[in-house]
């Protein structure tokens, strides 16, 4: 097993109330897996980017209810965690086309916005550091280009909606606000219509094409070879 | 001090419903009694007399909140805070007069409206 | 310092910017918090409320950290909601240090309030002899309103409840003494310091309307021309029926901004409404 040859260290954890000693110094993540649950659902990316691991805990001692990722936070000593893979809600429908990016256009969706009471739990609770609170905020005072900018790197973990008083669903009102800043808002991406207008054109259909026909060991191969841009850019 | 829904409200609000003389200054005040199934002073009444059903009037949820009952009651009884206090009772039930996602015509409140009418209505 | 409030950063832009026209005029200038959020619109009276004060008392501290870099230490707002509800929370927690405690516990990710603000509505700022004064204001007009009637409508926050309200409850007069400041006739009618039924017109949108159509149709009846009033709630309220009587809605600000010239902060809608009453200009 793969624990016995890693540090020798180890911590003790709690999941769901059962306790698990398990190698310090990896994440929740390795830590449940390694306790012999499987991932069915939350867990996706393992990278801290598709925001499937919510996960809640507590420490010993210590009143204060902790939100996480699993794939990206270590476990501590004493830990008592549960995963969240998913907090419940309905998604508003709604046409892109008609709206107007106002404020008054996410409130009439999402009326429970008007309950926010100003608490900063979601704040506290997102494990992107986002200033969640005053996303919200600025979607009451109507400007959804400024809590566009504050909400745009949420991965939709749902962990500030499940401490939220007023019950807002904030990853779907992000959603909104952000698609809203990008169709009505934002300068047009001058490149972006170039591309689209030759997808519709049919320049790229004839390499889809190859690429459908490649067998995977092709395609692995291909894909190991890509060219990969450096961050710098 | 007192028993009952008196006592409670009489903790939350900091005002003493026994102080009331059923003047009815508060009801002949109410811009919103039109709209009310009991008058103010009525429902001031019903707490004095302990009696719960109060808890469902109308009149909790139609009253605006504009104090002008406060202003002129001649005891301090202050029946804005008391109703506000019948009201808060309600909603810790987890009872709420409105589902704000079937409210029509939203887009066109201003922010204000929708913020207090949620604050008042839904706790 | 200056806290907007939601609604006139939205609805009521208006209100703000002929506000902020206004007051500059007179060398006086609002510094909108570099930070703040809605305080709830309204003030929840149960002795153990607690989580309705939260937002108004962070935006006391929001104040209260910006305070010390402008150096003064009054909280001016527009909105008369969001001044009630300040104002309200701020009198609470400074009087009453459990409740204070209890707070500054709960939002432990704040600085603990020292109760040194000054919470303050515009009109307490425009009526300030020392500040701005109706002799002032009166020699700023640079427009004939003589013959333009306006009717005042208070808002409930700005009168009630006792200790809050700026101005007497039963017998207001601020309103009345600037509209003649401004040189216009100031008319008094029974329904000035109605309540225009406020939130309601979430809950039940007929009570409203049945409501103002009783105070728009009053003020017609003693022959004003237009309304003023200092509420984003009310402006809204009381316009739903403003063209059956012809008697539209205005805020205040708009009023002296109108009086005073400041025609490029007026938005056309509002200075379309002058030239219908008064004529040119
Ligand atoms: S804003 Fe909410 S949903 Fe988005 S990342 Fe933060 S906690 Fe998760
Ligand atoms: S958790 Fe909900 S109520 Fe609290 S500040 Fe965030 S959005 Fe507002
Ligand atoms: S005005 Fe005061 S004393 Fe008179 S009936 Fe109303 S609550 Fe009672
Ligand atoms: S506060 Fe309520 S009960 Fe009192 S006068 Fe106003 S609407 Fe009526
Ligand atoms: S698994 Fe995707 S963020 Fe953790």
């Amino acid at each position: 097993m793969a624990g016995q040859t890693e540090s020798k260290k180890t911590v003790k954890i709690y999941i769901m109330g059962r306790e698990y000693e398990v190698p310090a110094g990896i994440t929740i993540m390795k830590a449940v897996e390694y306790a012999g649950y499987q991932y069915i659902r939350g867990a996706g990316c393992r990278g801290g980017f598709c925001g499937a691991c919510a996960t809640i805990y507590r420490l010993k001692g210590d009143y204060r209810l902790y939100t996480a990722l699993a794939c990206q936070t270590t476990v501590q000593d004493g830990m008592y965690l549960v995963q969240i893979p998913f907090a419940p809600a309905e998604k508003v429908r709604y046409n892109i086309e008609e709206l107007k990016p106002t404020g008054s256009t996410v409130l009439a969706l999402y009326p429970e916005i008007a309950r926010c009471v100003a608490c900063n739990a979601c704040t506290k609770a997102c494990p992107q550091e986002l200033q969640v609170m005053d996303a919200i905020q600025m979607i009451k005072r109507g400007d959804i280009a400024k809590a566009a900018e504050l909400c745009f790197d949420c991965i939709s973990c749902g962990l500030c909606s499940i401490r939220c008083p007023a019950e807002i669903v904030h990853y779907h009102v992000f959603q909104l606000v952000r698609r809203l800043y990008g169709k009505y808002i934002a300068p047009k991406a001058k490149h972006l219509e170039i591309r689209v207008k030759e997808v519709e054109e049919g320049k790229f259909d004839m390499e889809l094409d190859n690429l459908v026909k490649m067998s995977p060991t092709e395609l692995k191969e291909l894909y190991d070879s890509r060219d990969i841009e450096s961050p710098e850019g | 001090m007192f028993k009952g829904l008196p006592q409670t409200v009489y903790e939350l609000s900091g005002k003493n419903p026994y102080l009331c003389i059923q003047c009815g200054v508060c009801s002949g005040s109410c811009p919103m009694i039109k709209d009310m199934d009991i008058p103010p002073h009525q429902v001031i009444r019903m707490i004095q007399l302990d009696m719960q059903e109060v808890l469902n009037c109308k009149t909790i949820w139609i009253c605006a909140s504009c104090n002008t009952c406060s202003v002129r009651c001649p005891r301090d009884v202050d029946p804005a805070r008391m109703i506000n206090v019948l009201r808060i009772l309600v909603q810790r039930r987890n009872i709420y007069p409105v589902d704000l996602r079937r409210v029509k015509g939203l887009l066109d409140l201003p922010q204000i409206a929708l913020i207090s009418a949620s604050r008042k209505l839904t706790g | 310092m200056y806290y907007p409030g939601c609604s006139v950063k939205d609805y009521a832009k208006s209100y703000e910017d002929s506000a902020i026209a206004v007051l500059k005029l007179f060398d006086v200038e609002l510094v909108e918090l570099d930070r703040w959020n809605c305080c709830g619109v309204v003030y929840e009276y149960s002795a153990d409320a607690v989580m309705q004060h939260v937002a108004p008392l962070r935006d006391l501290i929001r104040a209260q950290e910006f305070m010390s870099k402008i150096g003064d230490n009054r909280l001016v707002t527009l909105c008369s909601m969001c001044y009630s509800t300040l104002k309200k929370v701020n009198e609470i927690v400074t009087s009453d240090s459990e409740k204070l405690n209890n707070l500054s516990e709960y939002m432990d990710d704040e600085p603990r309030y020292n109760c040194g603000v000054d919470v303050k509505h515009v009109l307490e700022i425009i009526l300030d002899d020392s500040i701005m004064g109706l002799k002032r204001i009166k020699e700023a007009v640079k427009r004939d309103l003589s013959n333009l009637r306006i009717a005042s409508f208070y808002s409930c926050s700005l009168l009630r409840p006792k200790g809050i309200g700026i101005d007497d409850p039963e017998d207001p007069h601020i309103m009345l003494d600037l509209i003649s400041s401004l040189g216009a006739k100031p008319i008094k009618f029974p329904y000035e310091k109605r309540c225009c039924g406020s939130y309601n017109v979430v809950y039940d949108r007929s009570i409203v309307e049945r409501t103002v159509m009783e105070i728009v149709k009053a003020a017609g009846r003693w022959g004003a021309d237009m309304i003023i009033t200092v509420c984003p709630l009310c402006h809204y309220n009381l316009n739903i029926v403003r063209n059956k009587f012809n008697i539209p809605t205005i805020y205040f600000t708009e009023l002296m901004a109108y009086a005073m010239g400041l025609d490029e902060t007026l938005s056309k809608e509002t200075l379309s409404i002058f030239k219908s009453k008064i004529g040119g200009g």
